[in-house]
């Protein structure tokens, strides 16, 4: 077990290390000139200069990185351009809002997603099943800002029973949570339905209904967690990916989170801001990932020798 | 152990049923009668098991062969009632003790699986569940079958893989299926099977998934706990060394249905049915010549949509005869034949194709 948590963790070190070096390399793509919006458009040729110098630009690329790796290793993500605030501090003070947001709507996700899906396979090709089938289906392929604004209108304008603007309040999480979480939920709750339904066809189910268990023991003890390795994965990548800042429910709602922040940065061209984005939310993708491979290899002994 | 006596109680039905003592002191432990089972397809109905009936005595072991497709599996799920979702049993009786369990309820059915019918299947990897340690799967059907305690389930679990043969039972418990070797594996899904002491114990191919030597060990400790428990022991196989070797009565099915039954020894040393016939000769021998061919039964089963009038085996039968094509032989004690001998042909497979009388 130590040994393959130890695996998982150096390759999680070696995919942070790239994606450094991609956002990187990224910034170079760019058509933005940071000394030139360092020293500002009217600068002089000597100016400009300095302002390379100061920036550290005149080094050679590989300086450059060796630079910026050792600056983020000391939580320095630079500064920004517009407001010459560190970009650590921006981060830190947009991440509390996108992590409540974040955490709320992984909890729509899970409390719907996961009993509708059970139930959809218990209930296989019953009404109950083809309700929620039919239900998930119009989950999906409804646009979070389209479900973001019909909640709004609905539950914050027409029956005001949630506050319309965005304060970092409880009651104010409600919708965003629901924009964020309901068409995930949907997601959720087609893929339980078809792991269950996998791990209701095995023999080992068959077995345990010879056995003459109760069909509550054989569900709650043999089938949830047989099928539970999907729904693991797929609510660690989603965390992590929430947390990385969710643009379109945030520009919505106005939630005052990472995702916001990002969308203000572009437009900016505040390419430290972004970079330093970018990073937090692929350490948050890398990392929960990780943790839910650690936790799907504590439910599952097979795995740690197999891969 | 003694059976408990509340387990079936409120099913009773019959007060007479083909369940009672016999004078003889033989006592039918499972009684099946003109069961029919059904798989519904998307190219319409398959009749998996059609009009089968039969007996098994307490104690007996009771050989059930045929070629893959014959309806054997569906038999043995049809007895606890553990079919596919796109199969039904459409109708017959099946037994227990003067009760019928196919009309029995959720929870009487729930405490005659594992306690008084329990069943080994072929696959020991895909009949463990693999995220469970093997000890938790022993003691589990124990423990809610026979009310008793966790520490007194896993004492018992502990006693059941030392008699089941495996060594060091205590660390055994705590291993998952994948770390155990097959011949291991079936020998804890036979100690899981017979942990709740089952009066009928069904084993669905047990040995296929085997190399031969494990075969030979597996064969051999599910007669020794036939034989220490008195348990009736259903042995489900295409192997006829297998039945020659394990059981004392046989049943050969055919496209769903029985076309002979008899002791074993008298139906291999006095095959009545050219199925039978066919299927003892494809068994190689160790006596034979090498210039000697196996001989193969020509074409294969019917697969269950095809099904015509007249005797299902006649389009690959060596003594067809115009009868055949047009009535389907019943099962009936064959002439000379001893006691229970019964096949369902009407050639005489002894003098070539000469009508029974």
């Amino acid at each position: 077990m130590t040994r393959y948590i130890v695996g998982r963790l150096g390759w999680s070190v070696v995919v942070i290390l790239a994606i450094t070096l991609i956002t990187f390399g990224a910034t170079f793509l760019s058509p933005v000139d940071p000394a030139r919006l360092y020293a500002g458009l009217r600068a002089t040729h000597a100016q400009y200069e300095l302002a390379r110098q100061t920036l550290g630009l005149n080094r050679p690329i590989i300086v450059q990185y060796y630079r910026y790796l050792v600056r983020l290793l000391h939580g320095n993500m630079g500064q920004s351009y517009s407001t010459g605030e560190s970009v650590s501090s921006i981060v830190l003070g947009r991440l509390p809002a996108t992590m409540a947001l974040a955490a709320a709507g992984l909890a729509v996700e899970v409390v719907v997603g996961l009993p509708l899906g059970v139930l959809a396979a218990l209930r296989w090709q019953g009404k109950t099943d083809r309700a929620i089938l039919s239900g998930s289906l119009l989950g999906v392929v409804t646009p979070q800002f389209v479900l973001g604004f019909l909640l709004l209108y609905l539950f914050a304008y027409r029956f005001p029973i949630f506050p319309l603007g965005a304060t970092a309040s409880l009651p104010a999480l409600v919708l965003p949570a629901l924009a964020l979480g309901l068409p995930g939920a949907a997601w959720y709750a087609r893929m339980v339905r078809s792991s269950v339904l996998n791990v209701l066809g095995e023999d080992y189910i068959r077995n345990c209904r010879a056995k003459g268990l109760s069909e509550w023991v054989v569900v709650l003890r043999h089938v949830l967690r047989n099928s539970a390795g999907p729904a693991i994965t797929m609510i660690g990548l989603d965390f992590g990916i929430f947390l990385g800042g969710v643009l379109v429910v945030e520009q919505v709602f106005g939630w005052p989170g990472i995702g916001q922040q990002m969308w203000n940065a572009i437009s900016a061209n505040d390419i430290p801001v972004v970079m330093g984005t970018v990073i937090v939310a692929a350490a948050a993708v890398v990392i929960f990932n990780l943790v839910a491979d650690i936790v799907n290899a504590f439910l599952d002994p097979r795995i740690k020798y197999t891969r | 152990m003694s059976t408990d006596p509340s387990a079936l109680a409120m099913t009773a039905g019959s007060p007479a049923g083909p369940g009672e003592s016999t004078p003889g002191g033989t006592r039918a432990a499972l009684t099946v009668s003109g069961l029919t089972t059904v798989y519904g397809t998307t190219r319409g109905q398959i009749v998996a098991v059609q009009d089968v009936s039969f007996e098994i005595l307490a104690g007996e072991a009771v050989g059930i062969v045929g070629e893959s497709g014959c309806g054997k599996t569906a038999l043995a799920l049809s007895l606890v009632q553990l079919l596919p979702r796109n199969g039904r049993i459409e109708h017959g009786q099946i037994t227990l003790d003067g009760s019928d369990l196919l009309t029995a309820g959720k929870t009487a059915l729930r405490r005659v699986r594992g306690r008084r019918i329990a069943m080994v299947f072929q696959d020991s990897m895909a009949s463990l569940d693999p995220v469970m340690p093997v000890g938790r799967q022993i003691t589990e059907g124990m423990i809610s079958h026979l009310g008793i305690s966790r520490q007194e389930a896993r004492k018992r679990a502990v006693e059941l893989l030392e008699e089941v043969g495996v060594p060091e039972p205590t660390t055994r418990l705590r291993q998952f299926p994948h770390q155990l070797s097959g011949g291991l594996r079936q020998r804890v899904a036979i100690a899981v099977a017979i942990s709740a002491d089952p009066e009928v114990l069904i084993a669905d191919e047990p040995t296929t998934a085997l190399d031969v030597t494990i075969q030979a060990q597996i064969l051999d400790l599910l007669q020794r706990e036939q034989g220490r428990r008195g348990m009736a022991l259903i042995l489900i196989t295409h192997d006829l060394g297998v039945v020659g070797s394990v059981t004392d009565r046989m049943i050969v099915m055919y496209a769903g249905r029985v076309v002979e039954s008899g002791s074993t020894s008298e139906v291999f040393a006095d095959p009545r049915h050219p199925y039978t016939l066919g299927l003892l000769d494809s068994v190689p021998k160790l006596d034979a010549t090498i210039e000697g061919r196996l001989r193969a039964i020509p074409g294969s089963p019917p697969t269950g949509y095809s099904m015509t009038a007249g005797c299902p085996f006649a389009p690959r039968c060596s003594h067809v005869m115009q009868r055949c094509r047009g009535e389907d032989p019943p099962l009936a004690p064959v002439p000379g034949g001893r006691s229970a001998h019964e096949a369902a042909c009407f050639a005489d497979v002894r003098t070539g194709s000469a009508p029974r009388s």
